[in-house]
């Protein structure tokens, strides 16, 4: 689930840092701009594993920024394809699922009917076993799917003040399946 | 920005908790406390609540330690010795998700009824549960514990409290 990705970068130590010893100015430095960001076709970033190389700082001219060359490994949160994972169930929907991490969507069309806006699964005539939300489940990671936002185009004046609905889409997604034995709520395979 | 290596090595759950735990606990004991930037912290304290939710293993790591290097080493070590045909990601897996009965163990090991014989897949969990230790038999209604860890009292309540309702 979790993966460790070498990044080379240019860090800026501005002189407010100073007091700091270098190792932890660049370490904060690393996580304000990397951490919980997601890097397209590499995935959610965590926080600095470790520092590899850092070159020597040089003082730029005007601001009294030191410029350090970094390479360093990055901690990132990225399931590969038929990992087993865990998550809370937060949302459901005729499309599926939604779950946090805050990347996970999760759709299960298969062995599902919806009824009463909660999904269950009949695992036979009788039984109805019911997806609850917020419980806990386990799923089987299917396909992922990255999503750059384009710049939009800036909105014409228009006399009315309504405003427009932005529509936000996650830039990571994760689909996944519980049509299989051992997914699903964790408590029903105890 | 450049990314110079898209994935040089793959983490295990306890190694991530391992490595945001440590750096919780150098910066609170440095002097002045230090603290992670704003995203970096609140990223780090979800990513820590994630992996000690049940039924992940590492919920109760603070009380009992299940897991640490030696015991990975000691997983390794078992399943190359006595199944030699477990993959590196599945043993990953069962690593993180610590499957200690059979239908969990099906999901993480590809095609495990052809592979392996009932007796063997029997085995598999017990070295499992062996290596990695295993949950308290009796039902515990502790969604997720606390960043402090729970409390016994508080546990006990919320178990009576289920039980009730």
């Amino acid at each position: 689930m979790w993966i460790v990705t070498k990044i080379a970068d240019l860090v800026q130590l501005r002189p407010q840092d100073f007091y700091k010893t270098s190792l932890e100015a660049i370490e904060d430095k690393i996580n304000e701009k990397y951490a919980n960001k997601v890097i397209p076709n590499i995935g959610l970033c965590v926080c600095v594993w470790d520092i590899t190389d850092a070159s020597e700082g040089l003082i730029g001219q005007y601001d009294g920024f030191v410029n350090i060359n970094v390479e360093f490994h990055m901690v990132v949160f990225r399931p590969h394809r038929g990992e087993v994972i865990q998550a809370r169930i937060k949302e459901q929907t005729s499309q599926g699922m939604r779950q946090p991490a805050r990347v996970a969507l999760v759709t299960n069309r298969r062995h599902s009917v919806e009824a009463e806006k909660v999904w269950l699964w009949k695992s036979d005539e009788e039984t109805q076993l019911y997806y609850d939300t917020h419980e806990i489940v386990r799923f089987m990671v299917l396909e992922e799917r990255w999503y750059t936002q384009p710049p939009t185009k800036p909105k014409e004046s228009t006399d009315s003040d309504v405003p427009t609905k932005t529509t936000y889409q996650a830039p990571y997604s994760i689909i996944g399946t519980m049509a299989a034995p051992g997914l699903g709520i964790t408590l029903w395979w105890e | 920005m450049k990314i110079l290596e898209a994935q040089s090595a793959v983490l295990t759950n306890y190694e991530v908790y391992q490595h945001l735990t440590d750096i919780r606990k150098r910066n609170n004991s440095s002097q002045p406390k230090r603290r992670m930037p704003e995203d970096a912290f609140r990223l780090s304290k979800e990513v820590l609540e994630y992996l000690e939710t049940k039924p992940y293993p590492l919920h109760d790591q603070k009380e009992k330690q299940h897991y640490s290097q030696a015991t990975l080493e000691l997983l390794c070590e078992k399943l190359a010795e006595k199944f030699p045909d477990i993959t590196k990601a599945e043993g990953l897996a069962i690593f993180d998700v610590r499957p200690t009965n059979i239908p969990v163990l099906a999901i993480i090991v590809e095609s495990l009824e052809d592979r392996y014989t009932e007796e063997e897949q029997q085995q598999l969990v017990d070295l499992v549960i062996e290596v990695l230790g295993q949950d308290d038999p009796e039902p515990e209604e502790e969604e997720e514990e606390g960043e402090e860890g729970a409390e016994d009292g508080d546990a006990v309540q919320s178990v009576e409290t289920a039980n009730g309702a």
